[in-house]
């Protein structure tokens, strides 16, 4: 990821990979909703977010992932340790989908069809 | 930075070690200065897990500041904190008009609700602070205005 930068985004085919560095708060999740809007103006798109160099989450982030979740296809990747417990502290893991890396989050996107 | 530098904010009106009381205007700011405060508080009190007892105090005071004070500088947040021989007892104060609790959509019990609830109500995304701090600390009460919580954490014998 570029220094200095929050959030860098790839594409890989239909699916969008968002990469988020240091602080999942309110800005941050702001900032990935807009490129999301962005990057899918028509509604509903198939998402990754890559929480693996994300080293601290707000309450306020975790409703922005939740936001995303509602409006979008969404798997979470990369989110371990205090990231993880933070999640489940808000009991937000119950209804994000959680998977351990990006080739995992591709290869549930293809079965869902 | 020095610690003077990182207290700058903080107003303190009583330093005991296990009493501690102090004012700070409504900025995000004082939330990184209390930071190394809340570290020792977390030692004193015997909790060796401290990460997760800034996180609910950090809410509550962001809460304080941002929806209590709604970032009128000019407005205070209180926090005391006192450690007793079982537990440790927070009270966080802010300025605001206050707010009932039980009208607070709980986005545990139905989080896309929770979403279409805070559009609806043009509030910016978010609602999982409280879920958070219940769940950390073993008591969260709110005066009947709803402008000061008291959080407290019972310790291990």
């Amino acid at each position: 990821m570029p220094e200095g930068r929050r959030v860098t985004a790839r594409r890989h085919g239909e699916v969008a990979i968002f990469q988020l560095r240091g602080a999942l708060d309110h800005e941050a999740a702001a900032e990935v909703i807009e490129q999301i809007k962005r990057t899918f103006p028509a509604g509903r798109g198939r998402i990754v977010l890559d929480l693996s160099d994300v080293t601290f989450v707000r309450s306020s982030g975790i409703g922005g992932v939740v936001q995303i979740s509602f409006d979008h296809e969404l798997r979470v990747v990369g989110a371990v340790g205090d990231v993880k417990k933070t999640f489940e502290l808000a009991e937000a893991d119950r209804i994000l989908c959680f998977v351990d890396d990006i080739d995992q989050a591709l290869a549930s996107f293809e079965m869902s069809g | 930075m020095t610690g003077s530098d990182e207290l700058r904010d903080l107003s303190i009106h009583s330093g005991f070690q296990n009493w501690i009381e102090l004012f700070a205007p409504s900025h995000e700011r004082v939330i990184v200065q209390l930071e190394d405060l809340l570290d020792r508080v977390a030692v004193r009190g015997g909790i060796e897990d401290s990460g997760k007892l800034k996180m609910a105090v950090r809410e509550i005071i962001a809460n304080a500041i941002e929806w209590g004070n709604r970032k009128d500088e000019s407005r205070k947040i209180k926090v005391s904190y006192c450690l007793f021989r079982d537990r440790l007892v927070f009270k966080i104060e802010d300025e605001g008009e206050g707010f009932k609790p039980d009208e607070v959509f709980d986005p545990s019990t139905d989080p896309f609700g929770g979403v279409l609830e805070r559009l609806d109500a043009g509030k910016r995304f978010g609602g999982y602070g409280m879920v958070m701090v219940r769940n950390i600390m073993d008591e969260v009460l709110y005066n009947d205005r709803g402008n000061v919580v008291l959080l407290t954490k019972y310790l291990d014998e």
